[in-house]
């Protein structure tokens, strides 16, 4: 009995003894899992980022349990205690606060909005980009002119003049960010659905008669995955930065909700007395981001057919 | 190419008034009455607010203060005593005729009753000052980069630079800016800590006798730019590097170095001319941050503080003024690419 495949991705193997063994070949997922396991540098930036997000999430407990302090409460008769003076692990702001304590809430605060934000414009973005880019017509015309004159006002003007106008809370900034910040992605998505489109295995299935959704759904989205995923990392990182940098200008989160970004723009004030409260939040914004960078380029390596292994 | 500049003008048109709706609903949308925030005055009686809001149109339906806004309010009659003669509207700042953005009329600011767009305009020579000594830097620190990181593929200084991209993307430009002030300025005290070293009246020194003013703010601003053209220099100087005339130039025994810099690195050039109108508009919104921390007195400074004290007018100026800006950096990118590629037929 001849070499018979089985499916896509498993093969019989006939070993000519009248024995039959089962090969299976890696599809391109496995193999970009495999490097990514491999790959030492992106998988301690994930555990780096895992860390941050566990500790964000244990937030109040560490602080009961192990800091023993009440992150919210003002204590002006204990405020700028300096590193590990009086049990405070990173000493304390003006108002007499756990720094520590405040730090971990403000990851709670600042990783899912980035997180959150991020998820809800690659939504935007993969369904306006694979469905402009697989119709085309006059309603890619609008979403490209829509696109255009979203990106002719500088990005930072237009979330200023969004956040002062709707004065956000955590729940309204994803929002916010998540509707403005899908513009990039999509345009990238258009790009490789308009290319994959043209491919054969897309005539084919149209040739068979798949609907169109079914064409977008089950071939061309698959193939977007990697552009997917190291556009989401990469995004999450930027949008830890545009968090953080209109909350210290004042427009994002308000205090007394603490956020790495509002965190500075009290800290900046009382710079010379106290330079870890200024150090601190800006060294967890960027080995936050950082690592964020490192997994999406890991990610696009390990996907990346032409790197050997 | 004047034909082309122009189509690329013309195309503009639609951009600039897409962002005009998009910014007018934006505003409208904030909270805070224009009536009240013009007054000031909480003694002010009923009927005086009544004609205020009147002359002021903030009761007439969305689209038409649209339209008031963007080309001028002369041909609305105002008729309070209702005699069938218009009213005569002073000239007091508040209730004057406007004449519509279009033709340069932002309305005055809210707190200091001057005109918006000629505050905005006059904070223009400080921002530009800052934004193109930062883009010159990145140019001329990221493009050698980029070049030397193609030529030495693989070795420690591609690696280093590599790692120096990455970093310099991921660190938060204000809170760059707060430690080269808090190390530079308070702790060494060698630096001025912000200001634009000009007297608050009168004119401004020449660039030259205030250039440590400009050191910190231009590292900050420049360091995205240096990280990004680094890199695209790199990956168009190795495309140059592995093409056909490349080999041939030294295959026919022409020393690396002129082969790479003189024929490589002037083709590799070509394609990061597109970059520029990116590049432009990240200056614009990343000056914003940096005028901020150093206390630069530019527009982006100007628009934070309208926006905290809901001066929308001066607001929308700034958007307005932005906006044109980076239309204007787009269209000049393209124009440049055009030129400098000479395969590009217009």
């Amino acid at each position: 009995m001849a070499t018979q495949a089985t499916s896509s991705s498993s093969t019989v193997v006939s070993l000519g003894n009248g024995q039959e063994e089962f090969v299976r070949s890696e599809s391109l997922m496995q193999k970009a899992l495999r490097r990514l396991v491999h790959d030492r540098l992106t998988m301690v930036a994930l555990g780096i980022v895992l860390l941050m997000a566990l500790l964000a999430i244990g937030a109040p407990f560490i602080s009961q349990q192990i800091l023993h302090v009440d992150y919210t409460k003002a204590e002006p008769l204990k405020s700028f205690f300096g590193i590990g003076e009086n049990g405070h692990i990173l000493g304390t702001d003006d108002l007499g606060r756990d720094h520590l304590a405040r730090l971990l809430y403000a990851g709670q605060v600042s990783l899912s909005i980035a997180f959150f934000a991020a998820m809800l414009s690659m939504t935007i973005a993969l369904s306006l980009g694979v469905t402009t880019g697989y119709f085309g017509g006059i309603v890619d015309d609008l979403v490209i002119w829509f696109i255009t004159t979203l990106n002719s006002i500088p990005q930072l003007f237009l979330l200023l003049i969004v956040s002062a106008a709707l004065a956000p809370g955590p729940g309204s900034l994803i929002l916010i960010l998540g509707l403005l910040g899908w513009t990039g992605i999509m345009r990238l998505v258009r790009g490789e659905t308009f290319s994959l489109r043209e491919r054969e295995f897309i005539v084919a299935a149209r040739a068979m008669g798949a609907s169109p959704w079914r064409i977008m759904f089950a071939h061309i989205v698959p193939n977007l995955i990697s552009i997917v995923v190291i556009s989401l990392a990469i995004d999450i990182g930027a949008l830890i930065l545009v968090e953080s940098g209109l909350s210290f200008l004042g427009f994002g989160i308000q205090p007394p909700i603490p956020s790495w970004g509002n965190m500075l723009t009290g800290a900046t004030t009382f710079m010379r007395r106290a330079p870890h409260l200024v150090i601190a939040p800006g060294i967890l914004i960027f080995i936050t981001v950082l690592c964020m960078y490192i997994i999406g380029d890991g990610i696009r390596d390990a996907f990346d057919p032409t790197t050997a292994d | 190419m004047i034909k082309y500049i122009l189509r690329r003008l013309i195309q503009a048109v639609p951009t600039f008034l897409g962002i005009t709706i998009l910014s007018y609903m934006i505003m409208w949308a904030a909270p805070g009455d224009p009536v009240s925030l013009m007054t000031f005055d909480p003694t002010i009686k009923q009927e005086t607010k009544e004609r205020l809001a009147n002359a002021l149109g903030v009761n007439d339906p969305l689209p038409i203060q649209y339209l008031r806004w963007l080309i001028g309010d002369e041909w609305k009659v105002i008729d309070e005593d209702a005699d069938g003669v218009p009213d005569e509207r002073p000239a007091d700042g508040l209730t004057r005729v406007r004449y519509g953005i279009l033709r340069g009329d932002f309305g005055d600011s809210f707190y200091l009753r001057q005109d918006a767009l000629e505050l905005i305009v006059q904070r223009i020579p400080a921002t530009l000052e800052l934004s193109v000594t930062a883009l010159i830097v990145s140019l001329t620190v990221g493009l050698p980069i980029g070049i030397l990181a193609a030529v030495w593929r693989g070795g420690w200084f591609d690696q280093f630079t590599r790692v120096g991209a990455v970093v310099g993307n991921a660190v938060p430009g204000f809170w760059m800016g707060i430690m080269l002030i808090l190390f530079f300025g308070a702790i060494l005290g060698v630096l001025p800590m912000g200001d634009r070293g000009c007297p608050t009246r009168g004119e401004c020194t020449p660039l030259y006798m205030r250039l440590d003013h400009l050191i910190l703010p231009t590292v900050v601003l420049s360091l995205g730019g240096i990280a990004g053209y680094s890199r695209y220099m790199r990956a168009s100087m190795l495309e140059q590097i592995n093409s056909d005339y490349i080999r041939t130039a030294r295959a026919k025994g022409l020393p690396n170095r002129l082969v790479w810099f003189k024929h490589g690195a002037k083709n590799a050039l070509i394609p990061i001319a597109t970059f520029l109108g990116p590049t432009l508009t990240g200056l614009i919104g990343g000056a914003v941050i940096t005028e901020t921390i150093f206390s630069w007195p530019g527009m982006g400074r100007l628009l934070v503080s309208a926006l905290t004290r809901r001066d929308y007018p001066i607001v929308m100026a700034g958007v307005v003024v932005g906006s044109i800006l980076t239309i204007l950096g787009y269209i000049i990118s393209d124009v440049l690419y055009a030129v400098v590629d000479p395969r590009i037929r217009f």
